[in-house]
């Protein structure tokens, strides 16, 4: 189910960016298989990191990391509510990857304060 | 970098730790949260036999038998039940938590009237003895006031109710033990202590199979005592009502510590703290509670008399009349002095050049030390990715920060054994011994050891079968 988010490209690496209680849902039942795949990565900022701004420079710094490590400019970033209720700007962080690392992000909206449970 | 998760799975969420205590209650839980909430395990295999048991899979004990409380007892049960044992709707019915619902709107307007509205659909689905509330990620970031929500439900319909802080940022072990705490300041009530009896606190359905829960049970009857509550697993109200009359508590994981701190403070109950898993553990578990059967002994001499091991252990229980009583708690002898001499702690180590790591949540990992330094071995230290307690931390225990932090400490030169999930060891460099142990903590566990009774023996057998295993000193152990 997860996998598929990642669009067929074989070169794309998932990361989700919220709370540990966010990834408690069935899509991420078996995220560890595709983390010790290396196709996908967990950032949990703190409640500190989301409420300072923190979690904006954490999630560039995460995927540049994630990036040079695994040698992929592919990306395809989702998240939990904190993203939501903060109206965080996705195409800001998209384009300055882009801009700066020449990486390729893809957002994937998923957000149970929008859209309710998953089925 | 650190928050950054590349290869180890997540583990469980405080939010999941308050969900397994309430699953094994006759409270309900609310959890302001926009999606809701199944069983803990659910859809992650479910083999009784173990599979991904023990983490990935529901491992018995987890309150999901067909009466949505107690394990399958038989085989033919389990059959029963559907492939793996597993009984969906049965587990479900073994939820006592339901989410609040919040959307987008809430978010402006407060959550106050779907945390309501949520209590009138709960008291028509359960009928709950007690209610605690709780924050997810979202609500927490509006700071619902979910302590209003608790004084208003109380008021409307004269349960004990009470908020549980946490927020969905912190690991299962945190939730479990604030949640605890929690229920014992709404439950609690002074009472006359009842002489050999004893709470097990902290004993959680995460970590904690059914079979061991009952072999403690077992072994602490066996030593003369009656365990009248459980805090953490399967338990009446009535029962945990009745905890305050205990004369001792046995704190068997991090879990129950702030639970008994609370209950030493406000009823004067000491404390024995560390999982009774290895032999000597269990047998200086047995030790202390016997010291607790001589009460006149310390209200004589003081918390800092040493106990003579050869003093004959009463065949009575003396007598423990309130004065009595009284005169044995303000001897001394509570919670702080038995602590010093907890069960598995108790031995000096220094771990400054360590060359065994062993991970996982703090008394198990403690009492794997213990039962490794029996055997011979040394230069032993605990680490772990929950919350740990500094009280039960050797020089060189560390609670780990993250990949990095686990990834530095295991390549250190001088390491030679590491116990640990199977999960962690693809950042492991070095050829070192790698014994794979069980972590109910993991949510997406890909390589889960089996989890096993380590009551007494058992995990030194355990332990000792997988460090002799054909001499080989580089495999790994599955």
């Amino acid at each position: 189910m997860l996998t598929e988010r990642l669009g067929g490209d074989e070169a794309a690496i998932l990361v989700f960016v919220g709370s540990l209680n966010c990834i408690r849902h069935k899509p991420y039942m078996r995220i560890g298989e595709m983390m010790q795949e290396g196709k996908a990565a967990i950032l949990c900022p703190s409640m500190s990191d989301f409420s300072s701004g923190r979690y904006l420079n954490q999630i560039v710094d995460a995927i540049v990391e994630l990036s040079r490590e695994r040698g992929t400019k592919h990306f395809v970033l989702t998240y939990g509510c904190q993203w939501v209720i903060l109206s965080t700007d996705g195409d800001l962080i998209v384009g300055r990857l882009k801009r700066e690392y020449d990486i390729d992000v893809r957002l994937w909206e998923d957000s149970h304060l929008e859209f309710g449970d998953h089925e | 970098m650190k928050r950054l998760w590349k290869v180890i799975p997540p583990c469980l969420s405080d939010v999941l730790g308050f969900e397994a205590v309430l699953n094994e209650t006759e409270g309900f839980g609310i959890i302001d949260d926009p999606s809701r909430y199944k069983p803990i395990r659910m859809g992650q295999g479910g083999n009784p036999q173990g599979g991904r048991g023990g983490r990935g899979g529901r491992p018995e004990g987890h309150g999901l038998g067909p009466d949505g409380g107690r394990p399958f007892a038989t085989r033919a049960e389990r059959e029963t039940h559907g492939p793996g044992g597993f009984d969906r709707a049965a587990a479900m019915r073994s939820v006592r938590v339901m989410n609040s619902d919040i959307r987008n709107e809430d978010i402006i307007t407060g959550t106050e009237n779907k945390v309501m509205q949520t209590f009138e659909r709960g008291m028509e689905q359960y009928v709950p003895n007690f209610v605690l509330l709780c924050c997810a990620p979202s609500a927490s970031m509006i700071n619902s006031d979910l302590e209003y929500a608790a004084e208003k439900i109380t008021k409307q319909s004269g349960l004990p109710a009470a908020e549980v802080k946490i927020d969905g940022d912190k690991d299962y072990l945190y939730g479990i033990g604030t949640t605890l705490e929690t229920l014992g300041r709404i439950l609690l009530t002074p009472q006359e202590t009842i002489p050999g009896t004893v709470n097990l606190l902290g004993a959680n359905t995460i970590d904690w199979t059914a079979e061991t829960v009952a072999s403690v049970d077992e072994m602490i009857a066996d030593a003369g005592w009656r365990v009248i509550s459980h805090w953490g697993t399967k338990e009446t109200t009535e029962n945990l009502k009745k905890a305050a009359a205990a004369q001792v508590n046995v704190v068997v994981s991090e879990a129950g510590l702030k639970l008994a701190r609370f209950m030493e403070s406000e009823f004067g109950i000491p404390f024995l703290a560390g999982a009774p898993f290895g032999r000597k553990n269990a047998e200086k578990l047995t030790a202390e509670l016997n010291k607790y059967k001589n009460a006149e002994f310390y209200a004589k001499n003081g918390e800092n008399q040493a106990w003579d091991e050869e003093q004959e252990v009463p065949d009575t229980w003396p007598d423990l009349s309130a004065k009595n009583t009284a005169a044995f708690r303000e001897s001394g002898q509570s919670g702080a002095a038995v602590n010093a001499t907890a069960c598995a702690t108790a031995s000096a180590e220094t771990s400054a050049t360590p060359e065994i790591l062993i991970v996982g949540e703090q008394f198990i990992a403690n009492a794997v030390r213990e039962s490794l330094l029996a055997q011979g071995q040394s230069n032993i230290r605990v680490l772990s990715f929950y919350d740990m307690d500094r009280a039960y931390m050797l020089p060189g225990d560390k609670k780990l920060t993250g990949e990095d932090d686990f990834a530095a400490q295991a390549n250190a030169d001088s390491v030679r054994m590491i116990i640990a999930d199977l999960d962690c060891r693809p950042l492991v460099r070095g050829e070192v011994q790698y014994i794979g142990f069980p972590d109910g903590g993991s949510f997406s566990p890909v390589n889960p050891t089996e989890n096993f009774n380590m009551t007494g023996a058992l995990l030194d057998q355990w332990l000792n079968e997988r460090i002799s295993d054909g001499g080989n000193t580089k495999g790994i152990y599955v």
